[in-house]
């Protein structure tokens, strides 16, 4: 993004100007003082503009009383409006939106800009006179006092007709202009009234009468001679003929209007008026125009601190073009950016860039692009072209500080003194125009590279979101403080001319709005040449008056380095190296590490590694595709899915927890001890040598090692063919953990041919997940707990690991270390490493298995750097989620406690054919299984052992699960009434979905999924549309028949007369219906649309999700749209919601107050015991108490009284939710969004 | 339970599958209709503005809905509750006119099934319904 200077500045200054602001007047009293100091009229201008733009803010859209009173309150300009967005939320649900209109918030107002008039007469540069008490006279209607020359932006004063008075008075002055650009139209005409309101006392800038023009509908027939400047070659008419005179302005924060940046230009001509004594002669005039016409525009927008170009392709009206900051915000939040390096650099400094300029009349598609001769001959015949080309390139350069004159000295504007200050800011315009006309350019080409016009006519790209921001290359400036760079000369120069050059334009950030389409660019758009037409803006093309008729030019661009940059996105904050340690206590990356590495190779960025795959580690051995990729599918849906075994917390003894999530099979590895648990015949733990068996609670003991037969006998009997028949069998029926087991088997009778060895007594598996950016600290395994030979087998995503040398290595250190347990000096795996001597990087593709041994395995430290993408062999690739399996052989202790001895004996095998594994079942059937029974001997066909859970078996994924019974329906049975009751606490409706509902046409008819009580049956309502709801729980449901029954009673009811015509002819009352919305009782195509909120965060399997999904397709007419909402992982910062998990119990407190009547109406059998208990005193106690044991899913909070139900709930992680809805034919993904904690999908049925 | 959402009611067992009709009404004891054009009746200066346009979106409304009703199913519902004045069939003609299309649109939505029992044709699974509230839920075993 490019940061804004000026604006920085304009909030540096802000303590100035509030020091010597005495209201408004310090526009004048600032600006004009500031510019006599100075002999350089430009940076008057620069200084007028800010201050021009702050006062306005702080007059306008603090309701406009009083001067005084705005500058006293001296808020700034986003704490006002942070504090009108309350408001409008305050006026809540469906008229918040319209109610915006009535308002006017400072970013409204986007700019002020000072606009140079062409001078019909030279004349000297501005006399600005200072003049104290001035303000004071102006303000009190001018009382005669002769307004001189006082050009208020540093612009030459222009003798000119006097408009709206009859005097003709020659001797009146016409001025500089000051552009105001605003967000809407509708804003214009409110700044225009205000002003107007004001006298045009704000600032004392303008005096008079202002008029809004709009298209021609109020045009005022006194015309003037300062009719607006076309310096941006501004479309007229556009939408604003289209517009004009119609009294509906629409506010594109409602409604969603099509308007970007509509220029208001404020024309000062007053002073001969007020010479003449007139009280608001001099008129302001305001003209709103489109900056471009189409529907891809730009808009210059101050208060965010770049300039930002967005484009919103397709025209169906719903999206917000113009944004407020809050929402700019929340979009760069959402956004990731890919980061295009160099891009333009290949445009503008080799000399092969093509920038090629045909003549628009040639018409057609000239292959000059193609023809380098021809290109010559187009320039060379034609002196203006090549001067067109070299300011081209100049304007991406950085160089374009001094304009080539003008052809043709038509009107002589070249003698003028101020000509060069005049120049200096309408280039600086011209160029932004010319970068903006670029940035469309490609825009445009993202946008049809991504969504090529298909048959469908609506989507044609409106589910493609583009936002680019053009970067300068800051290195020849000094710092933030010169605003050199965008609005003139650079501070201490005085020279207009000779400013610094502002940078080179060669790097952009393109935002999209969801991470499939910027991994999607990404690849089609790696080191491709991609040849843009760019459209030169008017304002370039005028510059070079006789080249006239070129209207476009060619630029290629080769985009060299395109990487995703989403890690402030996914994390909180981009960690250094030397922060993470902080985060990750176990990992705990030895210190002298840290001090020794220097920057040396350890790279700064996260983005600049580079990586070889060929790396010779003694020891090390990795095999490419060990699994395959159906393998591997099958085992990221039993590891990482939702009902994945994950283990316990640990925490080291220093406090720290371990982030990312880990599996344990057959041992736990305990990362206090850095040890394995062993248990003994009774089944107790033994850490380390400690011989009291450690109290292990029994959930914490891990689950067997999957194994693919009853006993170890009978699977040593299997031939590899058997297993690998068994793997295949597992795989083709989405078996996970069969799969699981015989991978580990196969893994366990592999033989590595070079350091011959073979690893039949693997016995332990921890299974890491390292989501992207989770890395892990530098560590040996720890020598005492696993024998030689470490296999890492390497799921869905690659990964670098980064290999050190163990330098002060002895025979002694591993047992040192290994005896410094009780010091607990170190409390992980790792060993640490004073000094390291080499480094190297492995690129571990997803599918591969690795090997450590040997040296590998003592001698080198491992580690994964934390970060989210690696370089290997130049290419940059984003990590992915990888699921590491890590297969170790566990060691038994030797010689008893006293010495810490342990041989090469592994442990016994703790293994299971019983799935799906489980924490804390040491089930008698595992430990049958695991004893090795010869009794247990019989023939036992693997495939046929019977299989509680399998996530990928469409019918038992299907079925109900017990989680859902207890955590979900019987919850929200038991607290309907109090969930009814707090549904104003629980908080506004989401404004996606209301804004949704309001887009659907009129008398829509709706399907509600999971409508719960009702929450959204009002805004459906209001948006005139029809709704039928279901939800699964019944007394829910009875709540939103109460709602009805409000509906009901609102038909004659006053509040019913304040609804609308439209809404009063659907009624209000809801439709609902007892159902599972996985089974909806729904016909098929029936329904306009559909909204699913907060349902899916409550399915527990895949296939249930991806069911209810399958099933709103279903409901839903071809073309129809579905929203759908579920709560995220990623939570905001100031939630109170923090999830640690993605499947997670969220407790709901309830009161037995309402318990007692929503869950006894039903059951007379407990109404009794209620009654009974009720009768007894205190009342309530009991009865919650009673309560909570009614439900096994509850417990009673006996100090606070409440029943704290545990709910469940799956979080959704960021692409989540789009990857499910990727799964069901028929559904297309419009939109995805994240608002307020929740994922937000937008599909529609195709 | 409005005629509307009846209407679009299916039963989503596995062995009903044949059918994509909702289920009968077979029983109804309890129903309530709503008054005719409730919402043009209250007083107003512009009264007739009003029903005008209330009158013009319904029709544009029963319009909108007329192409996804299943129409047997709505005449036999109609039937059921004692309207027997549904045409059994809409002819092209009949579809535009604006006369029936509000008549339509009073039985869709202003005729309420408050309490009464549904029935699946196929599979003879009854649905009951009590206060206006229907309930679909099928038991696991007849999910497909």
């Amino acid at each position: 993004m490019l940061h804004d200077d000026d604006q920085d500045d304009d909030d540096d200054d802000d303590d100035d100007d509030d020091d010597d602001g005495g209201g408004g007047g310090g526009i004048m009293n600032g600006a004009i003082v500031d510019g006599r100091s100075t002999s350089c009229p430009c940076r008057d201008v620069i200084r007028i503009e800010r201050t021009v733009l702050r006062n306005l803010r702080r007059m306008l859209t603090t309701g406009g009383t009083s001067s005084s009173s705005s500058s006293s309150t001296a808020a700034s300009p986003s704490r006002e409006g942070r504090r009108e967005d309350g408001e409008t939320v305050g006026g809540g649900g469906v008229g918040g939106a319209r109610a915006r209109v009535a308002g006017l918030r400072p970013y409204d107002i986007l700019s002020a800009t000072v606009v140079l008039s062409s001078p019909s007469s030279p004349s000297s540069f501005p006399v600005v006179k200072d003049d104290d008490g001035d303000d004071d006279a102006m303000g009190n209607g001018g009382g005669g006092r002769v307004m001189d020359e006082r050009v208020v932006r540093g612009m030459t004063m222009i003798p000119n007709e006097a408009m709206g008075d009859a005097s003709s008075s020659s001797s009146s002055y016409a001025m500089g202009k000051i552009r105001i650009t605003t967000s809407t139209p509708h804003a214009a005409r409110i700044v225009a009234s205000r002003l107007r309101r004001l006298g045009c006392t704000p600032g004392y800038l303008f005096r008079g009468a202002v008029h809004v023009v709009h298209g021609e509908a109020k045009a005022n027939d006194d015309d003037c001679d300062c009719d607006c400047i076309d310096d941006y070659g501004a479309i007229e008419g556009g939408e604003g003929g289209r517009e004009g005179g119609s009294e509906g302005w629409r506010c594109p924060y409602g409604c969603g209007g099509r308007y970007s940046g509509r220029a208001i230009q404020v024309t000062q001509v007053a002073p001969a008026a007020i010479a003449a004594g007139g009280e608001g002669v001099g008129n302001v005039r305001t003209t709103m125009r489109d900056e471009y016409g189409g529907i891809a525009r730009w808009a210059r927008a101050s208060p965010p601190k770049f300039r930002r170009l967005q484009l919103t392709t397709g025209n169906n009206g719903t999206s917000c073009v113009m944004a407020t900051v809050v929402e700019l915000e929340r979009r760069r939040s959402e956004t990731r950016f890919l980061y295009v390096e160099n891009v333009l650099s290949s445009v503008t400094r080799e000399e092969s860039a093509r920038i090629v300029i045909r003549r628009d009349g040639v018409g057609g598609i000239s292959n000059v692009d193609e023809d380098d001769d021809e290109d010559d001959d187009d320039y060379g015949n034609d002196g203006s072209t090549a001067s067109m080309r070299s300011g081209l390139l100049a304007i991406f350069r950085g160089t374009w500080s001094s304009p080539p004159p003008p052809s043709s000295g038509e009107d002589g504007r070249n003698d003028g003194g101020c000509y060069d200050c005049h120049d200096e800011i309408s280039m600086k315009m011209i160029e932004d125009d010319v970068r903006h006309a670029f940035q469309d350019a490609l825009r445009d080409a993202i946008s049809s590279a991504m969504c090529p016009r298909d048959d469908d006519f609506s989507n044609s790209g409106d589910d493609i979101r583009v936002e680019l921001f053009m970067k300068p290359n800051d290195a020849g400036k000094p710092g933030k403080g010169t605003k050199g760079g965008k609005k003139g000369p650079s501070s201490n120069d005085n020279n207009c001319i000779d400013r610094s050059p502002p940078g080179v334009y060669d790097r952009l950030h393109i935002g999209m709005m969801n991470n499939r389409d910027a991994t999607m660019l990404l690849r089609k758009w790696q080191g491709k040449r991609i040849s843009l037409s760019v459209k030169l803006p008017p304002s370039f093309v005028d510059r070079y008056r006789s080249g006239g008729g070129m209207e476009s030019f060619y630029a290629d661009i080769v985009t060299s380095a395109l990487f995703i940059d989403y890690v402030d996105v996914l994390l909180p904050k981009r960690r250094h190296r030397g922060v993470v340690p902080r985060c990750r206590r176990h990992d705990d990356p030895p210190i002298a590490f840290r001090g020794t590495g220097g920057g040396g190779g350890e790279p700064s960025r996260p983005e600049c590694t580079s990586v070889t795959d060929h790396v010779l580690i003694p020891g090390l051995i990795l095999i490419h595709d060990y699994a395959s990729e159906d393998e591997e599918r099958v085992l990221m849906a039993a590891l990482s899915g939702p009902h994945a075994p994950w283990a316990p917390a640990q925490t080291t003894p220093s406090g720290g927890a371990i982030k990312r999530r880990v599996q344990h099979y057959g041992y736990v590895f305990d990362y206090a001890s850095a040890d394995v648990l062993r248990r003994d015949e009774g089944g107790v733990y033994h850490r380390g040598c400690n011989d009291e068996g450690v109290t292990i609670d029994p959930s914490s003991a891990c689950p067997p090692m999957p194994s693919i037969g009853p006993s170890r006998q009978l699977v040593s009997e299997m031939s590899d063919c058997d297993v690998e028949g068994y793997i295949e069998r597992a795989v083709r029926d989405v078996r996970g953990w069969d799969a699981l087991a015989g991978i580990i088997e196969r893994t366990r009778r592999f033989e590595f041919a070079v350091p011959s060895s073979c690893h039949p007594h693997i016995n332990q598996l921890t299974v890491n997940e390292y989501i992207p950016g989770q890395g892990i600290g530098s560590h040996i395994d720890t020598v005492t707990a696993f024998d030689d030979g470490i296999l890492i087998i390497t799921l869905n995503g690659g990964i670098v690991m980064e290999f050190r040398k163990v330098i002060n290595d002895n025979s002694s250190s591993k047992t040192n270390y290994a005896n410094d347990q009780n010091s607990r000096k170190y409390n992980s795996d790792e060993i640490p490493i004073k000094n390291f001597q080499e480094r190297k990087l492995v690129y571990l593709p997803p599918r591969s298995l690795m090997l450590l041994s040997g040296d590998a395995r003592y001698k080198w430290e491992h580690m994964i750097v934390s970060r989210t993408t690696d370089t290997v062999e130049g290419a940059v690739l984003l990590r992915k989620l990888r699921v590491s399996l890590t297969l170790r052989t566990a060691l038994s202790l030797q010689g008893g406690k006293e010495v810490r001895h342990t041989s090469n004996v592994p442990l016994p095998h703790y293994e299971s054919c019983v799935f799906p594994p489980q924490w804390g079942q040491l089930s008698d059937a595992a430990a049958a299984a695991n004893t090795n029974t010869p009794e247990n001997n019989g023939k036992i066909n693997p495939t046929t052992t019977p299989r509680p859970y399998s996530p990928a078996d469409n019918r038992s994924d299907l079925v109900t699960p017990e989680t859902e019974r207890k955590h979900v329906h019987t919850v929200y049975d038991a607290i309907a009434k109090q969930w009814n009751h707090t549904r104003g606490k629980r908080g506004v409706l989401w404004p996606g979905a209301t804004q949704f509902l309001e887009n659907l046409p009129k008398g829509s008819v709706v399907a509600d999924v999971g409508c719960g009580d009702g929450k959204y049956f009002t805004a459906i309502a209001a948006a005139s549309s029809y709704v039928i709801g279901t939800d699964i729980s019944e007394p829910l449901l009875k709540m939103a028949a109460a709602v009805t029954g409000e509906a009901d009673a609102m038909v004659n009811g006053p509040q019913y007369q304040r609804l609308s015509k439209e809404k009063r002819t659907l009624s209000l009352r809801p439709a609902v219906a007892v159902a599972d919305c996985i089974h909806l009782p729904l016909r098929s195509q029936s329904f306009d649309a559909a909204i699913c909120v907060a349902v899916m965060h409550h399915l527990s399997t895949v296939g249930r999700r991806i069911r209810c999904l399958a099933e709103l397709c279903r409901i839903v007419k071809v073309g129809g749209l579905i929203n759908v909402q579920a709560w995220a992982l990623e939570q905001e910062d100031d939630s109170k919601r923090k999830f640690h998990g993605t499947d997670v119990l969220v407790p709901f407190n309830a009161q037995p107050k309402y318990l007692l009547t929503s869950t006894m109406e039903s059951d007379s059998e407990h109404l009794k015991i209620y009654t009974a208990a009720v009768d007894t005193p205190p009342l309530g106690k009991g009865v919650a108490q009673i309560v909570a044991e009614q439900y096994s899913g509850a417990e009673f909070d006996s100090k606070k009284n409440l029943v704290i139900f545990q709910r469940y709930c799956h979080m959704y992680r960021r692409g989540e939710l789009e990857q499910l809805c990727g799964q069901v034919p028929g559904l297309r993904i419009l939109e995805s969004s994240y608002e307020k904690g929740n994922h937000v999908v937008l599909l529609r049925v195709t | 339970m409005r005629l509307l959402t009846h209407n679009v009611m299916r039963n989503n067992a596995s062995a009903a599958s044949s059918t994509t009709s909702p289920p009968r009404i077979t029983a109804a004891t309890k129903i309530r209709v709503d008054e005719f054009a409730a919402s043009a009746s209250d007083g107003g200066d512009d009264d007739d503005d009003e029903a005008m346009a209330a009158s013009r979106r319904e029709v544009e409304f029963a319009r909108h809905v007329l192409p996804i009703l299943d129409w047997e199913a709505l005449v036999h519902a109609a039937g059921a509750l004692g309207l027997s004045s549904l045409p059994p069939s809409v002819s092209k003609e009949l579809a535009e006119d604006v006369g029936f299309l509000r008549a339509l649109y009073h039985v869709l939505m202003n005729v309420h099934l408050v309490d009464g029992m549904l029935t699946c044709e196929v599979t003879g699974r009854e649905f009951p319904v009590t206060g206006g509230i229907v309930n679909m839920m099928l038991e696991e075993h007849e999910c497909e």
